[in-house]
């Protein structure tokens, strides 16, 4: 039964590690397995987890000396002693039989108590240092199914502890306890059984794992090949109804899913061979025993009722080899998710270290004038600049329109403003003051922020405005909700202020979005607001609502509007245009005036 | 849970051959393990109560070696059939789910369905692989295995076969136990881990924004605390959720221990022979076996049940029978009667819509973006059927029927500067000057035929469709451009790429046309690649044209020579246009404007009423 069950996940992972570009730059350090490390994130848990281990073991060691006990108690009682010699093995049998049970109990309880510890600290870690990283630092950032999937990475690195490594530990104790047992018996019998053990237990798994390897490369792709098919399939179904090419189309994918089949022959062969070979070394074990242990008897050097005992106890470590292949399986896959992990844990911040003893921040009752001078940047592992040499000055009370294809380099400036990526030249200050000097925090703390799709948190529509500023009553943040006219949208929400909004809530339109994202900013109340494309995903009039109420005019607010809309250049005082990350002014009227909604 | 579905066998056949070998497979290794006891039990006892030597027992020795080479040949087949059967199952199914979903058409795909059906073709199905190589060859063993050793503990001794016989049954009485609490029970626990990870997952995506308002570092504190929370809460939970599973395991344990026990004691009054009394332990333990490892495989099957029954859901939608007339005019018209899909008023309906579409005009959809221009071009396109109402295919049974297929002959379309179609019927009048002409007369008007009844086939051949997605594939754009339409000349081509606007970059590629695509159209730009697929539809031998929004990612000049070429290729096809640009209208014969506070509704003696609405 030693087989690779999820052989498959296990390579399917692998390629998605592979797509993730490498987490950089990376201190040197020396390769340790993920596992090893993961292990030493148990720190302060160890006791549990040894704990764990140790009940683990027991309780299957019950299963094994009830087998032991039961041989004993059968073979001598064979021979007619007085019942009372009985009594011993007769009470050890009935207690290894409940024994199994209630210790199997206490390790589940114990080693699940003992993961969910280990998870905590591992998801506070993985928050605490992507706070750090993001968004600039972490390359997968941008491909949003990547950041989902290290969710269940934390579950699968659980996995490796509740199904992994805690039964292997309960296998070695146990499997050890019974060799010990057999060779104080009759050394020869307990070699056999060690051989048969590593056999089933190490050279079995290890041909499945070395077999699938080998085909690993080939199944990913066909893999990947197919889901790329399946979804063109889907999403081309009219087109392909219509236009009759669906039968060839499928004939594709029963070409694939040959090519699969024709690959997976071999993997299944050599699943088939490891458990054919598990059972025969257990097989051979007894048989062994058996053929050496009779003509110990016959010679007097064993005791004919051992005999018993050692024919019969390794029929009862069917189960640990078993536990063994589905945990070898488990840790293949849980090695896989760990190791993107710790690459998660190892990348570094996009940012200089901040200072160690920053300059206070200017307060300037006129609001802060930032200036922008000269600066390129570039994106972590990218080949080149995506911004050169750009000069830009915010000034309380003036709106500027940032153009730009996408591409261009807007979302850079943006990141660079907020202080989420460190210019490579040039400088950024605060009323004559530069960034570098300041705390990054305290930076960011001038900046409002309209983002291109508002993210929602899974909460209710108060405290997903309320982020902005903690500690602001309902009713600031349904005035905030009205100034952005998002006034009727409340009021014909049943539960108002209160209603869940985000991934469980209820759902929640763009333009709505959009003015949470608003409200927020009007909320927060900071002297900068930043708006990145904050009409890229809605219809025109909906855009152009959106649009006007970020850019109405005011005395104290400075406003950069970053679109891809000509049309909102009438809108600025000033104009500015990004090409190739370069910055240029655009005369205002000269801007260009075509638009593109009707 | 559902152990194994019974549908599971009508759909995949492989799985019924499986359960057929699993039985064989079960008996057989049934039978090996009994041999096995029963010459080991002989040999033991020979040696511990007779005091036989090597000699007496050696022919026995070799026979035990030869069950236990059978014992490990049969375990090998039965993993490896069963791995491959896993594959081909699951080959099969996707096959059959994608098939359906074909038949289903595109509105059971939207909504809800959208997303989830592919990743149930893809990781859903694929969960299936573990559930058939694993966990169904399990369900055979626990049901075989145990019946076969208790048959045998019958005939070798009646007490234990009674003490088995009497707890064996309460082991799958307890399991359903335990699943049933773990439905009602742990529901709560799973709701409330999703709850956790669903917290996790929304601190890190939403990481930027808290980062922005100074409040990303306190989420590290907040997690731990959520966490912290959710292991003190589950931790109760597993308090009695976990009792149950060793109530299980004691049954099985504890059992074996009375039958040692039981056989013990009669052996010491002589009541028993030695040999029967160790078959018996080395047996009484294989009863309980397979029902414990199929416990230990619940893991891996979970997914695939989950899985099987979302797939036998959707293979099991009911289908409307497909309609079988085909006498269908050469360039039919269409008109939608009270046409409504879902519940007006809710999210994603679409009506009441009563229009006409004029045989061999163009007509042009605007409205706003979600308002369900697409679902109409579905609905003309017979891909899905109304909730209420009909789309008729206009005077079906008239004078003008179609004598085969229409094909364009390469010199009408070469001759496209004076707009000559490439779909000209065999009986459709001349091409010629469009504008301002009387609507298509298609002879004369018979009875209209529901498209319902209308065999797809036949009006899919009517049908040329370009869609939002340009269903573009890995190949030559040649073979693109021919995609269904085998045998089509290179002067249709050349004319609809021309039409298309599409000829110019594909001349300028190093190799034209022959230039090759990567998968889903790639190396060219979505522009680019959408009038490619305008073109393919343009080439096609068809007298209805659906285009959906053909000039959404076009600049203003491309897109006004884009529709110029559409203009050019419309004679003789029924055109229907959907957009929210305004560029489309100019070519227009007839607007129509979808609007969800005013349902259109048309009279249908004055198809052009509608032009008036709107600001054009």
């Amino acid at each position: 039964m030693v087989t690779e069950a999820t052989a498959d996940t296990a390579t399917a992972d692998t390629a998605t590690a592979d797509t993730v570009p490498a987490p950089w730059p990376r201190p040197p350090q020396p390769y340790r397995s993920p596992l090893v490390r993961l292990i030493g994130q148990a720190r302060g848990v160890r006791g549990r987890l040894l704990g764990a281990a140790i009940l683990g073991g027991l309780a299957s060691g019950c299963a094994v000396a009830l087998m032991a006990t039961s041989a004993w108690l059968i073979a001598r009682a064979a021979q007619q002693p007085p019942v009372l010699y009985l009594m011993v093995a007769v009470v050890a049998v009935r207690t290894f039989g409940i024994g199994r049970g209630v210790l199997r109990y206490l390790e589940r309880l114990v080693s699940h108590d003992a993961a969910f510890r280990v998870l905590g600290r591992m998801r506070e870690r993985l928050v605490a240092h992507l706070a750090v990283l993001a968004p600039a630092g972490l390359p997968l950032w941008r491909r949003g199914d990547l950041l989902s999937r290290m969710v269940d990475d934390v579950d699968d690195a659980g996995d490796a502890f509740l199904r992994g490594l805690l039964p292997l530990a309960g296998a070695v104790l146990v499997g050890g306890g019974t060799v010990v047992l057999a060779v104080l018996i009759l050394p020869a019998a307990g070699a056999a059984l060690a051989a048969g053990l590593v056999v089933a237990c190490v050279v079995a798994p290890l041909m499945t794992a070395r077999w699938t390897a080998r085909t690993e490369r080939q199944v990913v792709r066909q893999r990947a090949q197919r889901a790329r098919l399946v979804n063109e399939i889907l999403d081309d179904l009219p087109e392909l109804t219509v236009l009759g090419a669906l039968d060839g189309r499928m004939a594709e994918l029963d070409a694939i899913e040959n090519e699969h089949q024709r690959v997976t022959v071999s993997t299944a062969r050599a699943a088939g061979l490891a458990t054919g070979l598990a059972v025969l070394s257990m097989g051979a074990a007894v048989w062994l025993a058996a053929r050496w242990g009779v003509p110990a008897v016959v010679d007097a050097d064993l005791d004919p009722v051992l005999l018993a005992v050692i024919v019969l106890t390794p029929l009862a470590l069917t189960d640990v080899v078993q536990a063994v292949g589905f945990a070898a399986s488990t840790l293949r896959r849980s090695a896989a998710s760990t190791g993107r992990l710790f690459a998660v844990l190892d990348a570094q911040p996009a940012t200089a270290p901040e200072p160690l003893d920053p300059l206070p921040l200017p307060q300037d009752p006129g609001g802060p004038v930032i200036a922008v001078r000269g600066v390129c940047a570039r994106w972590p592992g990218a080949q080149r600049d995506a911004l050169t040499d750009v000069d830009l000055v915010l000034v309380p009370g003036r709106r500027t329109v940032l153009l730009g294809e996408s591409g261009s380099g807007k979302s850079t400036l943006l990141a660079v403003l907020l202080g989420f990526l460190t210019p490579t030249a040039g400088t950024i200050t605060v009323d004559g003051v530069d960034v570098a000097e300041l705390d990054a925090e305290a930076v960011r703390g001038l900046f409002g922020w309209c983002d291109q799709r508002a993210y929602l948190f899974d909460s209710s529509l108060a405290e997903n405005v309320r982020l902005a500023r903690s500690g602001a009553s309902d009713q600031e943040v349904a005035q905030a909700l009205r100034a952005v006219g998002a006034g009727d949208w409340l009021d014909s929400l049943p539960d108002g202020l209160e209603t869940r909004v985000g991934e469980h809530g209820q759902a929640v339109s763009g333009g709505e979005r959009q003015r949470v994202a608003l409200a927020r900013a009007v909320l927060a109340d900071r002297p900068v607001l930043l708006a990145d494309e904050p009409a890229a995903h809605l219809d025109p009039a909906t855009a152009d609502a959106v649009t006007d109420l970020i850019m109405r005019p005011s005395t104290e607010r400075s406003v950069l509007l970053v679109t891809h809309r000509a049309s909102d250049a009438v809108l600025g005082d000033v104009v500015l245009e990004l090409v190739d990350g370069r910055c240029r002014p655009v005369a205002r009227r000269a801007a260009p005036l075509t638009t593109t909604t009707p | 849970m559902r152990p194994l579905d019974p549908r599971l066998l009508r759909y995949a056949a492989g799985v019924r051959t499986l359960l057929v070998v699993s039985v064989g497979l079960a008996v057989l290794s049934a039978i090996a393990v009994i041999t096995q006891a029963v010459l080991l039990a002989g040999i033991l006892a020979d040696v511990i109560i007779d005091g036989a030597g090597l000699p007496d027992v050696a022919d026995r020795l070799i026979a035990l070696a030869v069950v236990i080479a059978v014992r490990a040949g049969l375990a090998w087949a039965s993993e490896e059939i069963a791995k491959r059967s896993a594959v081909s199952v699951t080959a099969g199914l996707r096959r059959d789910l994608l098939r359906k979903a074909a038949t289903l058409g595109p509105r059971w795909r939207s909504g809800e369905n959208s997303g989830e059906l592919s990743v149930l073709a893809t990781t859903g199905v694929d969960s299936l692989h573990d559930y058939v190589a694993r966990y169904l060859p399990q369900l055979v063993l626990s049901v075989l295995i145990p019946l076969i050793m208790l048959g045998y503990l019958f005939t070798a001794d009646l007490t234990s076969a009674i003490i088995v016989a009497l707890t064996l049954p309460l082991i799958p009485l307890f399991m359903a136990l335990v699943g049933w609490y773990t439905d009602r029970q742990t529901k709560a626990k799973w709701d409330s881990l999703s709850r956790l990870a669903g917290h996790f997952a929304d601190v890190i995506t939403g990481l930027p924004t808290l980062k922005v308002f100074g409040r990303a570092k306190a989420q590290a504190a907040s997690v731990r605390r959520v966490t912290e929370d959710y292991r003190k809460t589950s931790m109760v939970t597993l308090r009695v959720a976990f009792l149950s599973s060793m109530v299980l395991e004691l049954l099985a344990s504890l059992s074996v221990a009375l039958v040692a026990v039981a056989i013990g004691l009669r052996l010491v009054y002589g009541d028993m022979t030695l040999q029967v009394g160790l078959a018996v332990l080395i047996l009484a333990p294989e009863a309980y076996l397979p029902l414990r490892q199929l416990g230990t495989q619940f893991h891996a099957a979970a997914d695939g049940v989950a899985a099987t029954a979302k797939v036998l859901e959707v293979l099991e939608t009911p289908v409307a029978p497909p309609g079988t007339r085909t006498d269908l005019p050469a360039v039919p018209g269409l008109r939608l009667e009270g046409v409504i899909i879902g519940t007006p008023g809710e999210r994603g309906a679409v009506g009441p819509l009563t229009l006409r579409v004029p045989a061999g005009r163009i007509t042009v959809i605007v409205g706003r973006s979600g308002i369900g221009k697409t679902t109409l071009l579905h609905l003309l396109a017979g891909m899905l059927g109304p909730d209420t109402g009909r789309v008729l295919v206009e005077g079906a049974a008239g004078g003008s029927r179609v004598n085969g297929r229409a094909t364009p002959s390469a010199g009408e379309a070469e001759s496209v500067d004076t707009s000559a179609g490439s779909a000209t019927g065999a009986d459709s009048p001349a091409a010629g000057d469009r504008g301002g002409s009387e609507p298509l007369d298609c002879g004369t008007l018979g009875t209209d035929v529901d498209l319902a009844d209308v065999d797809p086939g036949a009006w899919r051949s009517r049908l040329s469709w370009a869609g939002q997605g340009a269903a573009l594939q890995a190949g030559s754009i040649r073979d693109n451009l021919a995609l269904g339409n085998d045998g089509v000349d290179d002067a249709t081509l050349r004319a609809a790429l021309a039409w298309a606007d599409a000829d110019g970059f594909v001349d300028a590629l190093p190799q034209g046309w022959n230039s090759a695509l990567g998968e889903g159209g790639s190396g060219i730009s979505q522009g680019q690649r959408q009038r490619l697929s305008l073109a393919r539809a343009l080439a096609r031998p068809s007298s209805v044209l659906l285009l959906d929004e053909p000039t959404a990612s076009l600049d203003a000049d491309t897109e006004r020579r884009v529709l110029d070429g559409i203009a050019r290729s419309a004679a003789g096809r029924t055109v229907v246009l959907v957009t929210h640009r305004s560029a489309p209208m100019a070519i227009a014969d007839q607007v129509i404007e979808l609007d969800s506070d005013a349902p259109v509704t048309l009279p249908q003696d004055n198809p052009d009423a509608l032009t008036a609405v709107g600001p054009w």
